[in-house]
């Protein structure tokens, strides 16, 4: 007995606001970097479960594609937030305001 | 033309031929970590991309990526449709390395006495490399892999004036509303996977008739992805980096972001719309027809460019928000789809990307040169720089005159196209947006240009040096809008083939 | 010190209603999608190794590849794959770049033995250029010093 592909695609899609209501909220820049790989994950569930649904193998292989990627990015990111404590002190995105939004 | 037969894969020798130069530039880094042989680093950047440029040309020319019955070669598709090479592709990959050659030479000058001169160079030509694959990839996979190669070098380039506070707040912004903007991009790839079971853009549009009773799914899908490109290609809802990151980036990165990468997002846009969703097939899913989205993001974006450029007393912020309305005019290629002037509007808006790609990297250049010259970032910092420069402010003059689109210069003639298309279309809001925007863009482009040759200085700045590369990058961008001029008949003929063989 | 993450309630959480709001519209779409088949009937057919099947994709094995069920329409990832080995050089480049700290306008190593600042050079050279905040990269080069000595450096 399996689970209906309906649970998967409504897990990822509350795994997906539950990342973009963080990013919403939060001011952290390193909670914001992880409300992200939240909603890449997210995306993953979707990848794999569909991929069995379809009985084709590309969402899997895709999955682990995202995941290498997310790595990367975090890699970038946490480079970025390195950068920003040294100049400005603080982690919080909204503390440097040298130019408006 | 070619005498001897290359193997497919050469088809990509443009892409491969910046990974290589990136490459070799980590080859000087290990050899010498500390290296400050600027001209070797420089050099070998420009040469890169003049190369991957050249090879482009000769493509276009050699005829390939043209279908067979039209006397080419045909479209090349490698590693099992994963990159297709056409005339689209090779279109865009000549706008990324005409820009990349531009930035290399002009960061020559621009970059002095930074510490990390080797870094900064491999990076431009990885981000290079990112763009031009993004032109031939064929699959949602390769695609969102290109877009990442493109965005995660460009976030470190923004920020790369580590002590300047500008530069780090431009770079974190633009970082984190790429994260978002990609996050969001995948999570739409993987609804439409989940409607089609295919990411090969060929198999989604075959396999939409299945999806019938995945239209929910697919259309929230589309509307995912759209944000993913409207992120890279500055547009609305995705627009308000744009701005920050451009600012506090140093000039020439925001040259290259504002065209290339503006470039290389359109392109994916393009084919993917084209290709995996053609728009009758789309419609009976989804119910409703995309290019209407595409429609609205094309006004409000040229309008909410436009409006706020004309309202800014800083040159380089103007100019980034001026970006903005730009793709706000490109947009309309991808609007003007549903109709039977399609193809009209699409070769329009790449003819438009191309001369941009000249004109606007100018005028970020011409800053860059202010910036160097330590003259400060507002209008009237810049009054009466042309009693001291009167090269490169002849130069901004022909920039800004294009980029408003006066009648002689080749911005006029892309967006002369741009609205025959849409009035063709029968897109008469849209016309009318475009003439309106460009009124009003002619307001701020001619005052910059009024600051530059009419007003007095405001203070005494001594003398200005002439820092060779920059004022060489500059000159050929000139050059080049101003060529563009006499040769745009063989360009809108390439535009227009290149986006027949796309839709068709 | 750092600002730990802190949890905040009340004003701050009411652009999360949008996220909920995202939610509601986004399961809406799910329910009314009526999926035809049940997991059980799709899925991968027995007696296949689903691992040697992905790696077999991952590098255009198509000769090898089982053609039973769906299985065979997987589609191949070569071309993905060697781009991805290129972004994640380019991930490398830009994170050392960025997380590389300087002293005296040249870069330290990231990894070095040698304790002691390394590379005694000119230091009027700043390792910047200016992008038009210049009046306030001087003040930076001071926080950052007086940051190596309130961690220690790295060489330790």
């Amino acid at each position: 007995m399996s689970v209906a592909i309906e649970y998967y695609v409504l897990l990822s899609m509350a795994l997906f606001c539950i990342g973009l209501f963080g990013i919403l909220t939060r001011r952290n820049a390193l909670m914001f970097l992880m409300s992200v790989e939240i909603m890449l994950n997210a995306a993953n569930i979707n990848l794999i479960a569909f991929a069995f649904y379809h009985g084709n193998l590309t969402g899997q292989v895709f999955a682990l594609f995202t995941m290498a990627l997310a790595a990367a990015e975090v890699a970038v990111g946490l480079g970025i937030i390195l950068v920003l404590y040294r100049n400005f002190r603080d982690v919080d995105v909204t503390v440097p305001t040298t130019m408006r939004w | 033309m070619a005498v001897f037969e290359l193997p497919e894969w050469t088809a990509l020798a443009p892409a491969l031929i910046l990974v290589a130069t990136a490459l070799l530039l980590f080859v000087f880094d290990s050899i010498n970590p500390r290296t400050s042989n600027r001209s070797l680093l420089a050099g070998t950047s420009a040469i890169g991309s003049l190369t991957a440029l050249g090879v482009a040309v000769w493509f276009m020319l050699a005829g390939v990526g043209t279908p067979s019955v039209d006397g080419g070669r045909g479209v090349v598709e490698l590693f099992g449709g994963q990159f297709i090479v056409d005339q689209m592709a090779l279109f865009f990959m000549v706008v990324v390395a005409v820009v990349t050659a531009l930035v290399a030479v002009a960061s020559y000058d621009y970059m002095e006495d930074h510490a990390y001169q080797a870094e900064y160079y491999s990076l431009v030509m990885l981000a290079a490399t990112g763009m031009a694959t993004m032109a031939a990839a064929n699959s949602l996979v390769t695609i969102f892999i290109a877009l990442e190669l493109a965005s995660l070098p460009s976030y470190a380039l923004v920020s790369i004036l580590k002590n300047n506070r500008g530069s780090v707040e431009a770079g974190l912004k633009y970082f984190l509303i790429g994260a978002l903007s990609s996050a969001i991009f995948v999570y739409g790839v993987s609804l439409v996977y989940g409607a089609t079971g295919h990411l090969q853009l060929d198999a989604i549009a075959e396999n939409l008739e299945g999806a019938g009773e995945y239209g929910g799914l697919l259309g929230l899908g589309i509307l995912m992805m759209i944000g993913g490109f409207a992120f890279k290609t500055a547009s609305v809802p995705f627009h308000f980096w744009a701005p920050e990151a451009y600012e506090g980036a140093p000039a020439p990165i925001s040259a290259f972001l504002s065209s290339a990468s503006k470039a290389a997002g359109f392109v994916i846009a393009f084919r993917v719309f084209t290709t995996a969703f053609p728009i009758e097939a789309t419609t009976a899913v989804i119910g409703i027809d995309w290019s209407l989205a595409f429609v609205i993001l094309a006004i409000v974006t040229m309008t909410l460019g436009n409006f706020a450029a004309a309202t800014q007393d800083n040159v380089k912020r103007m100019l980034a928000y001026s970006s903005i309305g730009h793709a706000g005019y490109a947009l309309i290629g991808l609007a003007g789809l549903s109709a039977d002037g399609g193809q009209l509007v699409m070769g329009a808006a790449m003819m438009h990307l191309l001369v941009y790609g000249f004109m606007n990297t100018g005028a970020f250049l011409f800053v860059a040169l202010a910036e160097y010259w330590g003259v400060g970032r507002t209008f009237e910092d810049y009054n009466g720089l042309a009693t001291q420069a009167p090269v490169a402010c002849f130069a901004l003059g022909i920039f800004m005159f294009s980029l408003a689109g006066i009648p002689p210069l080749g911005g006029f003639f892309s967006k002369y196209f741009l609205f025959v298309g849409a009035i063709e279309a029968g897109m008469l809001v849209v016309a009318a947006a475009l003439v309106v925007n460009s009124a009003l863009s002619l307001y701020y482009y001619a005052r910059l240009v009024k600051a530059v040759w009419i007003e007095d200085p405001v203070a005494d700045r001594g003398t200005l040096s002439q820092p060779t590369g920059l004022y060489a990058a500059i000159v050929f961008a000139a050059v080049l809008t101003v060529v563009a001029l006499p040769v745009f008949g063989p360009i809108a003929d390439a535009a227009l083939d290149a986006a027949a063989v796309v839709i068709g | 010190m750092t600002t730990g993450p802190r949890l905040r309630l009340g004003e701050s959480l009411l652009p999360g209603v949008l996220a909920v709001a995202l939610f509601g519209v986004m399961a809406l779409v799910v329910l009314n999608t009526s999926f035809t088949t049940q997991m059980a009937d799709a899925g991968y057919p027995e007696g296949i190794s689903i691992t040697s099947e992905i790696g077999y994709a991952m590098l255009d094995l198509t000769a090898l590849q089982s053609t039973e069920g769906n299985v065979g329409n997987t589609e191949p990832f070569l071309a993905a794959f060697i781009l991805i080995a290129v972004v994640l050089d380019a991930a490398l480049d830009a994170s050392l770049v960025l997380a590389k700290r300087e002293s005296e306008g040249q870069p330290v190593a990231a990894l070095t033995s040698v304790s002691g600042s390394p590379g005694s050079t000119d230091s009027s050279q700043v390792a910047t250029t200016d992008g038009g905040f210049g009046d306030e990269a001087e003040t930076d080069v001071a926080r950052e010093d007086a940051s190596d000595t309130e961690t220690g450096g790295e060489d330790r």
